[in-house]
């Protein structure tokens, strides 16, 4: 089975800075169609009108974090079983294993290469994949 | 391979110009978040200075300020153990979260455009609130 064209992304993170700098380097291409959010309630609000088709979820954000996110996502129809990549500033395998243990397809580690973005979330995206085949 | 296309390098260096000019007003933000911990609610005081160091190393980072991205993050860690161990901040520990904000602020201004004081600067309008989101 080939794999679908990776388009629709949803992007939760708190600051406004890092949001906007991925939305950049994702959108430039004009392959993917982008909603930020900057918070787990707000994200969950926008799943329905948009279903993404894969989530890069920032993990420390205040009130809702990305675990609990993540949780409430796999609630929702739309992305039970969607990739969520986790953004983390905690590069401790301990974490970033603690992170795929509770549903993560990924990790990336900030601070991530902005321009490099597209190209790592096709890869997970592709990887994905290949394994639920 | 995924190529960047050819307008990316320039709006993102338009993007890291419009964000060193924030970097002030974002070091003045943790220096005030800095002063009320130990008064009142500490507790408070203390969640709102972790958040605002954690977002100021990640965003530096990634917009190349690496400099001030480790100079914060010694903050970051004080700052953290007093969130986590759940209790009132202390006259000792206040004091070194101040000296912490003191040696930030000295990397900044080591690394600082010229004309980037910490002054209260100003906030550019985000993107959404430049292009606001159609109702419903």
């Amino acid at each position: 089975m080939s794999v679908p064209i990776l388009k629709r992304i949803l992007l939760v993170e708190d600051d406004p800075d890092i949001q906007e700098v991925a939305a950049l380097a994702l959108t430039s291409l004009g392959r993917f169609v982008v909603e930020t959010c900057s918070s787990g309630p707000e994200a969950i609000a926008a799943v329905p009108n948009f279903r993404p088709q894969l989530i890069l979820l920032d993990v420390m954000m205040p009130g809702m974090d990305g675990l609990r996110t993540l949780e409430a996502l796999r609630a929702l129809p739309e992305t039970a079983d969607a990739p969520v990549v986790f953004l983390t500033a905690k590069a401790q395998r301990e974490e970033i294993e603690k992170y795929k243990r509770a549903g993560a397809a990924d990790v990336l580690v900030k601070p991530f290469e902005p321009a490099r973005l597209p190209e790592r979330l096709e890869h997970i995206w592709r990887c994905f994949h290949d394994q639920s085949e | 391979m995924t190529n960047q296309s050819e307008s990316y390098p320039q709006a993102f260096e338009d993007l890291r110009m419009a964000f060193l000019e924030e970097v002030p007003e974002k070091i003045v933000a943790i220096r005030r978040a800095a002063e009320d911990v130990g008064q009142g609610d500490s507790q408070k005081a203390i969640t709102v200075l972790y958040h605002l160091v954690h977002r100021l190393i990640g965003s530096t980072a990634i917009y190349g300020l690496e400099r001030v991205s480790d100079a914060a993050r010694p903050l970051e860690m004080c700052v953290g153990e007093v969130l986590e161990s759940k209790t009132r901040c202390g006259p000792a520990r206040a004091r070194e979260i101040i000296d912490l904000v003191g040696e930030l602020e000295q990397v900044w201004r080591q690394v600082s455009p010229p004309g980037k004081p910490l002054s209260r600067g100003h906030r550019r309008p985000r993107s959404a609130e430049r292009h606001p989101k159609a109702p419903g």
